[in-house]
């Protein structure tokens, strides 16, 4: 059916990641497909993550990111996928049921706050 | 009532926005070199910004989206990370030239020289930021930029022929120098047509929870804030004009603008022109290092909030910080301010299609927009003033630095 039909380079890709609280987990930073070869491929699940980011300026930047993540242990070196049954579309935005706060894009976050940020006066 | 206060707050705010290290010195160095000719190119930046604003706020208004957000969705990632890489070299330079200005004021007000001063005026920037919610930033500090008015004071002080003023209102070509002519022109553009302030006004909309209710508002803010900006601009080219130009003096250091004011207010002159250039260029200081910051988080997803505390927003907070850091190094490295400030506002001219163009395909787009999409007059106004100052800045950028200007 028409209405069914989601255009995911326009409606899901680099939208907004939200979580029940509306708190910004991400963005839909790259898509995952698998070709089951029966039919079209099927979407499986978003990817969030500077590493997805990377990749789509060119493989080799992505491997390169994702080995200073990897030095750095911030955060995966793999980006962080959400399962595409778990991916709500509304207003544009993804909604997700995982909450941002303890949610792995984080990472950096959660390391500057505790290490940096946190620390200075009247943070 | 509470309308009435918000919509004041919001031209004092415009005002503030408008004006800046660049639009002084660019509007300063016009006067001095050209007289009033160049008047017409601060009308037509300041009409383009006028248009762009308004233009931030109704996406803000309608979509509750920022810049920065609608173009990473509609333009994807790889867009956004080439718009967050050349605008934020602009930024960080605009960001430099700003801190440069209020110490060279600082400098004017103790005779201690600016670069002693790059440290301790980040610090006090940081830590108002640091401390400051955003209403603290967008209007208090920019409140006390109403200081400025003193240059239309001065303006009309030292008796120009408005006749002449009023000529310089429609675009003609130099009797000389004409490459140096079209550089400033496209100086004054940049200096006008900023885009950090594009990408500021919607996060401050977001920010301020702005709805379909603030369309009205949005629209008289915007006029009148950078109509206003626009006239104080005018009125520094004109005190220029009659003070610098005279004397032959070219501005080539900020110390040459001491002189502003004291032909007509004498001592007390010199005070108010240090305060009239400190204010202003610490508020947009502020700004130019929320916009990196915002649209860092924006962009690339992560939380960030001017209006939360600082431990909730780590990395916008970091980014803020680094920024400004960024900011001081180039003061420090003994860049000169008055030539980061040319640099800065030609560059900006120069990349404007970057941002502006994506920024009218979602002014257009009506799943963003709805019934509230650019009219043909919104589209032609930008388009027209941003390809005059794209061009004129990257013909005349090699000829300035060729001539070694």
């Amino acid at each position: 059916m028409a209405a069914d039909r989601i255009d995911l380079a326009r409606d899901c890709l680099d939208s907004r990641v939200l979580d029940p609280n509306g708190e910004v987990l991400g963005r839909a930073d790259g898509l995952v497909l698998v070709d089951t070869g029966r039919g079209p491929p099927r979407v499986v699940a978003i990817e969030i993550g500077a590493v997805a980011q990377a990749r789509r300026l060119s493989p080799r930047i992505g491997r390169w990111v994702a080995s200073l993540a990897r030095r750095f242990g911030r955060a995966d070196a793999d980006p962080w996928r959400v399962a595409w049954r778990d991916v709500r579309l509304q207003g544009g935005d993804c909604h997700v049921k995982i909450h941002a706060e303890a949610a792995p894009p984080r990472a950096w976050e959660r390391f500057l706050r505790a290490r940096l940020i946190g620390r200075i006066w009247g943070s | 009532m509470k309308k009435f206060l918000e919509i004041g707050l919001g031209i004092v705010t415009g005002v503030g926005g408008f004006l800046d290290i660049g639009s002084i010195t660019t509007a300063a160095q016009a006067g001095a070199l050209y007289g009033f000719r160049l008047a017409w190119a601060i009308v037509l930046g300041a009409l383009c910004i006028i248009f762009l604003a308004e233009q931030s706020g109704r996406l803000a208004a309608i979509s509750h989206r920022t810049i920065t957000d609608a173009i990473r969705e509609r333009f994807g990632s790889n867009y956004f990370i080439v718009l967050f890489g050349v605008l934020g070299v602009v930024m960080l330079l605009v960001l430099g030239a700003e801190l440069g200005g209020v110490c060279i004021a600082v400098e004017f007000m103790t005779g201690i020289d600016y670069r002693w001063w790059a440290v301790p005026v980040a610090l006090v920037g940081w830590l108002t930021i640091w401390f400051g919610n955003f209403a603290v930033i967008e209007e208090g500090v920019a409140a006390l930029g109403l200081v400025t008015i003193s240059f239309a004071v001065v303006a009309v002080m030292l008796h120009p022929d408005w006749i002449d003023v009023a000529k310089g209102l429609l675009p003609t070509t130099p009797d000389h120098d004409s490459a140096r002519y079209w550089f400033l022109a496209s100086n004054i553009l940049g200096a006008s047509i900023t885009p950090y302030l594009m990408f500021f006004y919607s996060s401050g909309a977001i920010e301020d929870r702005w709805d379909r209710s603030h369309l009205v508002m949005n629209r008289i803010i915007a006029s009148l804030g950078m109509g206003l900006g626009a006239f104080i601009s005018v009125a520094v080219l004109v005190v220029a004009a009659q003070v610098l130009a005279p004397r032959g003096i070219a501005v080539d250091h900020y110390a040459q603008l001491g002189l502003l004011m004291t032909d007509a207010l004498g001592a007390a002159g010199f005070w108010i022109l240090a305060v009239s250039i400190a204010i202003p260029c610490f508020s947009t200081a502020l700004e130019v290092a929320l916009s990196v910051a915002y649209m860092a988080a924006q962009g690339f997803g992560w939380n960030g909030s001017q209006n939360g505390r600082p431990k909730d927003n780590a990395r916008f907070c970091t980014t803020y910080t680094g920024a400004i850091v960024i900011g001081v190094l180039l003061l420090l490295a003994g860049v000169s301010p008055v030539r980061l400030t040319n640099i800065a506002m030609a560059l900006t001219s120069a990349t404007l299609p970057v941002a502006v163009l994506p920024f009218l395909f979602i002014m257009n787009d009506r799943s963003y927009m709805k019934d509230q999409r650019n009219g043909w007059l919104s589209n032609a106004v930008v388009l027209f003033t941003m390809a005059l100052a794209c061009v004129l800045a990257v013909v005349t950028i090699p000829l300035e630095i060729s001539s070694g200007g």
